[in-house]
């Protein structure tokens, strides 16, 4: 698909171009971002903007956006495309072609004119300049006719709106669980906005790694007969030495107010955690720093989700949060290995873990 | 001021300026090397091929930056005196040093995101001024603008001096704003703009006053949020 968008200086082509973008660049189809200014710059600025130059310029554009298409790249191309052959050579030309025009009035136009063309134009000092001195005609017969001239406009609404009306299907997937996040640890910094379906997609991943363990665990117990009864135990500690695992058991097994004694404890392991993204096997029990490098004891993380879903029930607004940013992110590392987990208990309590995780989701989403 | 060139710098440096606050010196903490965050793949091609400008505003609070002015091009423009290291690490040696050598008492901070600052460059007797966007005690910790919006909060700034605890230092100036502008970007356009707009109240004020933080037991140190936090935290806010 190519979608050309037409728009004079200042009509908004560039930012909603990147706006699509942005919405479309994480689906499974590849798409490219194409503004008219760069791709001159790019064949060396050798074009002026008489009108020839400008309808060579549009030729070259057209001729780019076919040879992509060929290769099953989408582009959204912002072009001022003051040309109606040209218009009729992509439609003839290029498959899938759909073609927005940005319509907006040219009073709006001056106003939002920070590079002063229009003034430049206007008071005589530039020439060339479309909607001045070359005359402006809106496209033929485009698919879409955008409205422009809010002050405040609504992208979110009018780039569901584009995506609707020419029929865009995307197949997006959450992304936080795609690689091994013991491995390759996501700090989450800067993370992207997606859109309402990105709580779909959350859902989605989730039920699929679900039912991937569900099998797993049906066929592990196919072959043994477990009880995952986890046994109380007291000696989770030594005098210097913190086993995160029998740790996470005991607090397990703990009622309400038993586990408010070892608040401060989680508190600090949230904190740990945060900074390395992974659990450790051992910390001191003085400063719950790590005692030991080895990080793949893969039972502590549906434990440890386990263990802030309890301390989640019985927190304050606030604190709730901060104990659900946790279990989404140890959540994200199990999501993420579901295959690597092999033994029946592993795979029993991630499913626990996922199952809570989804039902406190459900109070918000 | 200590400064790296990211959307913070840029709208701290561009408005303080605009608002006569200049500042004496500053050290840019320069490495070529790291990609900025805030710039996506299209905006870098943008910015690198055509003169446009990016023009990030907030109307409710009517302040602004220009997201592709380089904090070296402002620092040129306006002759500002300057000092360039080729290190974004806040807590090198080479930003160490050269923090001790500036004869002013009071640094204003904009160092890359998520840099503590630790004991050898606090020890060096002088009073970094550092924007925290949320409500001291608080809303301590990361990304709190998010969490401020999830618990309907309205939007605080706290400016502090920094310490050695994560945003525990004593608290110079705090403002709470309401922003009514839906569809706007929370980390590359509200965040910095709201910090500005807070550290140029307080240097109107011209007086500086520490206060202790009251610590109580409301207090929450966030921690980045996830994506499905932060997702909730948009919508709620862009269906208010």
């Amino acid at each position: 698909m190519v979608i050309w968008l037409i728009g004079m200086s200042a009509s908004g082509k560039t930012t909603i171009g990147k706006k699509i973008f942005e919405k479309l660049k994480d689906s499974n189809e590849k798409w490219v971002f194409l503004d008219g200014d760069v791709f001159r710059n790019i064949l060396g600025e050798d074009l002026g903007h008489s009108i020839e130059d400008r309808r060579k310029n549009a030729y070259r554009i057209s001729k780019f956006c076919e040879f992509l298409n060929l290769q099953n790249i989408n582009v959204i191309a912002s072009v001022l495309s003051i040309f109606h052959d040209n218009q009729k050579y992509n439609k003839e030309n290029i498959p899938d072609y759909k073609e927005i025009f940005l319509d907006v009035k040219f009073d709006n136009l001056l106003r939002r004119d920070n590079k002063e063309l229009y003034k430049k134009a206007l008071d005589g000092n530039i020439k060339n300049v479309v909607g001045v001195d070359i005359k402006f005609v809106p496209p033929f017969s485009p698919d879409l006719i955008i409205d422009n001239n809010s002050e405040n406009p609504d992208y979110q609404k009018m780039v569901q709106k584009i995506c609707d009306d020419l029929n865009i299907k995307f197949n997006n997937s959450y992304i936080y669980t795609e690689k091994n996040l013991l491995n390759f640890p996501n700090t989450y910094q800067y993370s992207k906005y997606q859109g309402k379906d990105f709580f779909e997609l959350f859902k989605k991943n989730r039920k699929k790694n679900l039912d991937f363990l569900k099998i797993r665990l049906e066929k592990l117990n196919s072959k043994r007969n477990d009880n995952f009864e986890l046994n109380n135990i007291n000696n989770y500690k030594n005098d210097k030495e913190l086993n995160l695992k029998e740790y996470l058991i005991y607090l397990y097994n703990l009622n309400n107010n038993e586990l408010k004694n070892q608040k401060k404890t989680i508190e600090v392991l949230i904190k740990r955690f945060e900074v390395s993204k992974k659990l450790f096997t051992k910390y001191d029990l003085k400063n719950i720093k790590k005692l030991s490098s080895k990080f793949n004891e893969l039972l502590i993380y549906p434990l440890f989700s386990l263990v802030l879903q309890k301390y989640y029930n019985n927190a304050n607004n606030q604190q709730k949060l901060v104990f659900l940013n946790t279990i989404l992110k140890v959540n994200d590392i199990i999501s993420s290995m579901v295959s690597d987990l092999i033994f029946s208990e592993e795979v029993y309590y991630s499913i626990e873990a996922i199952n809570g995780e989804l039902k406190i989701m459900g109070e918000y989403i | 001021m200590l400064l790296t060139n990211n959307n913070r710098s840029k709208a701290y440096l561009q408005n303080l300026i605009n608002n006569n606050f200049m500042p004496s010196k500053i050290i840019f903490m320069n490495n070529n090397h790291t990609t900025l965050v805030e710039h996506t793949e299209n905006d870098k091609l943008i910015s690198k091929y055509t003169n446009q400008i990016f023009i990030r505003k907030l109307d409710d609070l009517d302040i602004s930056f220009d997201e592709k002015e380089h904090v070296l091009k402002t620092i040129q423009n306006y002759n500002i005196e300057f000092v360039e290291i080729n290190n974004s690490d806040v807590n090198s040696q080479e930003v160490v040093d050269e923090v001790a050598s500036i004869k002013d008492e009071y640094i204003v901070y904009s160092g890359p995101s998520s840099s503590i600052l630790k004991k050898e460059i606090l020890s060096k007797k002088k009073k970094f001024i550092h924007v925290h966007p949320g409500w001291l005690p608080k809303f301590r910790g990361s990304t709190t603008i998010y969490y401020s919006m999830l618990l309907k909060y309205k939007i605080g700034c706290s400016v502090i001096f920094l310490e050695e605890g994560i945003d525990k230092g004593p608290v110079l100036h705090k403002q709470e704003y309401k922003i009514s502008e839906k569809g706007i970007d929370f980390d590359y356009l509200l965040d910095p703009l709201v910090r500005v707009k807070t550290l140029i109240e307080f240097f109107k004020i011209g007086v500086i006053k520490p206060m202790k933080q009251n610590d109580d037991q409301d207090e929450t140190t966030f921690y980045i949020i996830h994506p499905v936090l932060k997702h909730l935290s948009i919508i709620n806010y862009n269906n208010e």
